[in-house]
């Protein structure tokens, strides 16, 4: 299995991330992105640093 | 009115998703991805059909398109929650599905419920609370962007009862995919542990409003007592999920942005902290 299969799971999370975030931001609510992602970020902060 | 963002969420969230079918046709091989995705999608589908129709609690007015009135990006919205909740849930604990269905083979039943509780448990959970997590950032933002909204409310937040629900609709499909794939595992404790607790979530979400009195008071003795019937670990995890997510709403009823700001401390600090200092240390790869 090749390693860029295998990241496709986090590529598809930051993909939705990255929508959140543009999509809040058009609407000029980029601080209502931070609040809404802190609890994601946290976790995934997390899973990286667990998994090294 | 059809939102002028939409294309924002629909078109990353098929892209999204088709990146995961990949995922798992490559990684799992085909028939955990059949099942995996056209049963998920029926799931998602015949949930949201029920909600558009008898619960009236969404307006999906924002996405232009519908199959009977369910947008079909919503449906795959649950498909990648759960499956990458699966994915990460994988990664923690330190073993796979497909690990699971080698190790499940030439086992007894009573090999079979430790696997059920040292294994298959705790990746339910996983995805359980990841799937609180998505629904916060997913559903505050498509509310505020109108691709969808709540009939009745306009916070800027999604309210922590909706995250509740999504987390036992994690619960429910999750169990039903691993009953199905998983033959070994279809014990009586573990398919009667599905029936009540899908049965429990229909009662809370859609029989609630038709109950008296004293219909209610049994009602919250069933959704307090069925859950905890099963699994302790399960059980554990219910209580602080069912605390933030729906007991506290009632004791905090005017949500005012402090009052919004505890209740999601209250749902979300629990379940990180019963997550990563109990759940992954204890079953995780550290204890092998």
């Amino acid at each position: 299995m090749s390693k860029f299969i295998s990241h496709l799971p986090d590529i598809a999370i930051l993909m939705m991330i990255i929508v959140i975030i543009i999509s809040l931001a058009l609407i000029q609510r980029a601080d209502l992105a931070v609040l809404v992602l802190l609890p994601l970020a946290v976790y995934l902060g997390i899973l990286w640093f667990k998994k090294g | 009115m059809i939102s002028i963002f939409q294309e924002l969420f629909v078109y990353p969230a098929m892209g999204a998703f088709f990146l995961l079918v990949i995922h798992a046709w490559k990684t799992r091989g085909r028939r955990f991805t059949l099942l995996y995705f056209l049963g998920g999608f029926a799931f998602g589908f015949i949930r949201e059909f029920f909600y558009v129709h008898y619960k009236q609690n969404y307006d999906y007015s924002g996405l232009a398109i519908k199959i009977f009135d369910v947008p079909p990006v919503a449906v795959l919205g649950w498909i990648f929650t759960f499956y990458i909740g699966l994915c990460f849930g994988e990664r923690l604990l330190g073993f796979t599905c497909q690990e699971i269905l080698t190790e499940l083979q030439s086992t007894n039943d009573e090999q079979i419920q430790i696997i059920w509780k040292g294994k298959i448990l705790p990746l339910l959970i996983s995805v359980a609370f990841f799937t609180g997590l998505v629904c916060f950032a997913i559903e505050s933002c498509a509310i505020n962007m109108d691709w969808w909204r709540f009939i009745g409310y306009s916070g800027e937040f999604v309210t922590n009862p909706v995250q509740y629900m999504w987390t036992q609709t994690g619960i429910i499909f999750t169990t039903i995919f691993f009953l199905v794939y998983f033959k070994e595992v279809r014990l009586r404790k573990n398919v009667l542990f599905l029936v009540a607790f899908t049965a429990k979530y229909i009662a809370e979400d859609f029989l609630y409003r038709y109950l008296d009195p004293v219909g209610i008071a049994i009602f919250w003795i069933l959704v307090l007592v069925i859950p905890i019937l099963f699994y302790e670990e399960f059980a554990i995890y219910y209580m602080i999920v069912l605390f933030g997510g729906r007991l506290l709403v009632n004791i905090l009823l005017i949500e005012t942005p402090w009052d919004m700001l505890i209740l999601k401390i209250v749902f979300f600090v629990p379940q990180m902290i019963y997550f990563f200092a109990r759940l992954i240390p204890y079953f995780g790869i550290k204890k092998k």
